[in-house]
């Protein structure tokens, strides 16, 4: 084994060891061992290795490239093919990303409210704990009461946009919500001015009246989007003509099933026999036609599906379960010499 | 027309029509009797509508197996909300977001139809989650989070799920009184199984397969990890038809209607497979 | 209870299932030799090599919807085998990827087949064709790709999910030799209906052996038919068990799940933590 063999090895090693000892050791480790949670970090680990793993969309992207530009440039069989799927590949890219782009322009807005609702929540806490800020609290609520007014200006003015096919529901909600947030500022307001008190009750009512406001803004501002030419071309590439024809292709199981079956369902012995009764009591025990056969077949297709089927199912799984085990326990050994490994001298299967 | 090579597209046009005809002619007929389906719609009809407690709803399902998986969830969401048991939906494939969108609507629709007076109220009769990649790993935090608000954040809208009733104190996995996870991916509904427990307490479960997962969905009824199984469209017609002899006056949805057209697929598979036995055998007989 | 971590009755059981392989790897290593079954699917995978060869037309072989996991390096031991076979008689071997990490894994071991027969001018990297990794997307553009190139073989090996009757139907409208593998048993029976020849469960991980009589994969199947007894005495058991308990339930009789179960605070006489 090389060193660069040996360095593969070990690391491998080591990052299966480390999820070996997630699995046998305890969640946490008694006190008087230490108390250690060995799985603390295993989120963090794992998203690590989800995002190395994206990576990889690019290799997809190059093989796509690769061999459908070279049947273009080179005007092999079937380049016309290769030209349509890399244009349609492109404008998916295009419309996708765009879509997203303005999608996050629309979160933005009820995200601007949360955050002035987060603003006030954090005022009501500081004012609580009698915590001190760079700025004086009644300075600080008086910025919350600006941003407020400008959210509400704002609103009335997204809303004057919307047409009249605006969903009641949102437009009540909306024009509530923002009556709600108005009546709420004042009094903050008011109880501001009046300095009688810290203003907490108040400043609890404009943030609650905020995200209240927030989702009305949210279904809004998605609303707008809803008629804008990215959302209708998104729409159109994506609802138009991914999700149909990824329920068609899917369609074509039933087509093939009942083909295949007309064509390969042979009784040629006893077993082959067997098969097609249970088959045949499975198929009419779970349709409406039974009842014209014979009432017991639901409970006769229960049973083949209890007993033998289930039987049969576990087996199968078991066997798979121990091969996939051992070919795990071969992978992280790295003892999975196997047929396709070289060894130094360039011969396959080390071990011949 | 030589019954011995049929072609196959006189075949798929036979589908075509077995399959067309009722949906266009808008005929159907009682479902069979599911007894798995039957076990599904007493674990929701037991599931007590709380305070705290709510159910957990997962659509792992996407436009693909949507004629199945859809009518399924349908059925057992209404059914939750109908007994205005708080139901909170998630998904862990993001085919199905517009679903999570899309199917409470469309039920909250039908019942204020059928109900004047009553109300289902989003952020109280149901939550939607929206989308949450992670696979195996999120379903291995719900257990172990001591307040589930904080795991998931914000609802599919981006709404801090703190500010709504059901999560203003803190909910763990024993709040949740039934799973239920529609899905046609294996691996999904593994993790499920093994992961959505904690030492003393796993919620009751219930799960939609489409009909090539049902033998396998059985080893877990059989063993007692899943309650209740609803296995394909003949499952979610079984279970329709439970709804509608509970409540009369329910509009009849389409699940009994698709799977009537499949019934009649059934028996053209079993006239063909039986056709071409038979010629098989006369051609053998024949010496051919 | 959730198996997140494992209890010591758990820790038992793994370190039971495991000894065999590592004895029967080392027996193999000293040269003992191991019978295998005949598995007709496996033998036929020469066949259709060969018959593709003869044919003048291309050869494909799909590993489905496999990721990078241990049914990969089953996969990839036939892929290696078909390859090299391949190079040796000349023919075009497409390979239709539905992953771009399995694809360049797949891609380093096709390569190795072509350099191991002395072939390695006959290796073309466009052979390996990166469809989609959406399912249904790869379906279509495989059942595209194998009309266009009129497939004399097909290798249907791996990880298949909803699309595997498709993508057996396609090579069957061309009059393919197929021969399939996969570790779903869903996916058994469509295989079967439209296929030639079908490995079923574990028989694809016992492919690799079959074909190289390699000793760690030798010594590997051996240990399973192993670890599956020990299973089968367990079920015994606990068949046993439960009968027992229905006729006499006043016996307090073991309760096995509970005994596996037990967590490690039980088993040390500590309190929970």
């Amino acid at each position: 084994m090389n060193w660069k063999a040996r360095l593969l090895a070990t690391l491998t090693f080591l990052g299966g060891l480390y999820y070996f000892l997630d699995f046998v050791l305890p969640a946490k480790l008694p006190d008087s061992l230490g108390g250690y949670e060995f799985g603390k970090y295993n989120q963090e680990i794992s998203r690590g290795f989800i995002a190395i793993g994206s990576v990889a969309f690019a290799l997809g992207l190059i093989n796509i490239f690769y061999i459908h530009g070279a049947r273009i440039i080179f005007r092999k069989k079937g380049f016309l093919n290769s030209i349509a799927l890399l244009i349609s590949l492109v404008a998916m890219v295009i419309f996708t990303t765009n879509e997203w782009l303005a999608f996050e322009q629309v979160n933005k807005y009820a995200e601007n409210i949360r955050n002035i609702a987060a603003y006030s929540r954090q005022i009501q806490s500081d004012l609580k704990e009698k915590k001190e800020s760079t700025r004086s609290p009644n300075a600080r609520i008086e910025l919350l009461i600006a941003e407020t007014e400008k959210i509400i200006k704002d609103s009335e003015a997204s809303l004057s946009e919307a047409k009249s096919d605006l969903p009641h529901i949102v437009r009540d909600g909306l024009i509530q919500n923002i009556k709600l947030v108005s009546k709420e500022n004042n009094l903050l307001k008011i109880k501001n001015e009046s300095e009688v008190a810290a203003p907490i009750k108040p400043l609890d009512s404009v943030a609650t009246a905020l995200i209240k406001l927030s989702g009305d803004r949210q279904q809004l501002e998605e609303y707008l989007y809803k008629s804008s030419t990215t959302k209708a071309l998104y729409d159109f590439v994506y609802d138009g003509l991914f999700v149909p024809l990824g329920a068609a292709m899917f369609s074509l199981l039933g087509f093939y099933i009942i083909s295949a079956g007309y064509r390969a369902f042979r009784i040629r012995s006893i077993e082959s026999g067997l098969m097609m009764i249970a088959a045949v009591i499975v198929m009419l025990g779970q349709i409406p036609f039974y009842i014209y056969v014979s009432e017991v077949l639901p409970d006769l297709r229960l049973w083949l599906l209890e007993y033998p089927s289930a039987a049969a199912f576990r087996a199968i799984k078991f066997g798979a379960a121990i091969a996939g085990l051992y070919m795990a326990i071969r992978m992280w050994f790295s003892i999975e010499t196997s047929s396709f490994a070289e060894d130094n001298s360039g011969k396959a299967g080390a071990n011949k | 027309m030589k019954f011995k090579t049929l072609d196959r597209r006189v075949i798929y046009l036979f589908v075509f029509l077995a399959l067309s005809w009722p949906l266009l002619k808008g005929f159907s007929i009682k479902p069979a009797r599911m007894k798995s389906a039957d076990k599904f719609y007493e674990i929701v009809d037991q599931t007590k509508s709380e305070p705290n407690k709510f159910a957990f709803i997962s659509f792992d399902f996407g436009p693909s197996t949507k004629a199945e998986n859809g009518p399924q969830a349908e059925v057992v969401v209404e059914h939750l909300m109908r007994r205005r048991v708080p139901v909170v939906l998630f998904t862990q494939y993001i085919q199905a977001d517009p679903f999570l969108k899309s199917i409470p609507l469309k039920i909250k629709a039908a019942l204020e139809a059928e109900m004047p007076g009553q109300k289902w109220i989003y952020g109280k009769d149901w939550i939607n989650l929206g989308f949450r990649p992670g696979s195996g790993l999120l379903i291995q935090s719900i257990p172990k989070s001591t307040n589930l608000a904080d795991l998931f954040g914000v609802d599919a809208f981006s709404t801090p799920l703190k500010e709504f009733a059901l999560f203003k104190k803190p909910k763990t996995l024993k709040n949740i009184s039934l799973l239920g996870q529609f899905t046609g991916l294996v691996g999904l509904f593994d993790s499920y199984v093994q992961f959505f427990q904690t030492t003393d307490y796993k919620p009751v479960f219930g799960h939609g397969c489409t009909s090539i997962t049902i033998p396998e969905a059985y080893i877990y009824l059989d063993s007692g990890q899943l309650q209740g199984l609803q296995e394909g469209i003949a499952g979610a017609a079984w279970y329709s038809k439970r709804l509608t002899d509970a409540y009369p006056n329910r509009k009849p949805d389409n699940a009994i209607l698709i799977n009537t057209g499949l019934g009649i697929a059934h028996l053209l598979l079993i006239f063909l497979i039986i056709l071409g036995n038979i010629t098989g055998l006369i051609s053998r007989s024949k010496g051919g | 209870m959730g198996v997140e971590h494992a209890s010591p009755g758990m820790i038992l059981i793994m370190v039971i299932l495991a000894i065999p392989l590592f004895y029967f790897i080392n027996r193999a290593r000293k040269g003992q030799s191991l019978f295998v079954r005949k598995i007709a699917g496996i033998d036929a995978i020469n066949q259709a090599v060969g018959r593709a060869a003869e044919m003048g037309r291309p050869v494909s072989f799909s590993t489905g919807l496999t990721s990078v996991s241990p049914t990969l390096y089953a996969v990839l031991g036939v892929l290696f085998h078909v390859t090299k076979k391949c190079a040796i008689y000349k023919n075009k071997l497409l390979l239709p990827q539905n992953s771009p990490e399995v694809m360049a894994i797949a891609e380093s071991v096709m390569k190795d087949g072509y350099r191991v027969e002395g072939r390695l001018s006959e290796f073309d990297p466009s052979n390996i064709i990166y469809l989609s990794d959406e399912q249904f997307a790869y379906a279509s553009g495989y059942m595209g790709m194998v009309h266009r190139e009129n497939v004399a073989s097909a290798f249907l090996f791996g990880y298949f999910a909803a699309e595997s009757l498709i993508l057996a139907e396609a090579g069957q409208q061309v009059g393919a030799l197929q021969v399939a593998g996969s570790v779903s048993p869903e996916q058994v029976p469509f295989f079967i209906t439209a296929c030639d020849y079908t490995l079923i469960g574990e028989e694809l991980y016992a492919a690799a052996a079959y074909l190289t009589r390699e000793p760690v994969q030798m010594g590997s199947l051996m240990a399973q038919d192993r670890a599956k007894i020990v299973i089968f005495v367990m079920i015994l058991l606990g068949v046993s068990i439960a009968t027992l308990k229905v006729f006499f339930p006043e016996v307090n009789w073991l309760d096995i799940n509970q005994l596996i179960r037990m967590p490690w605070e039980e088993v040390m006489g500590m309190e929970a933590a």
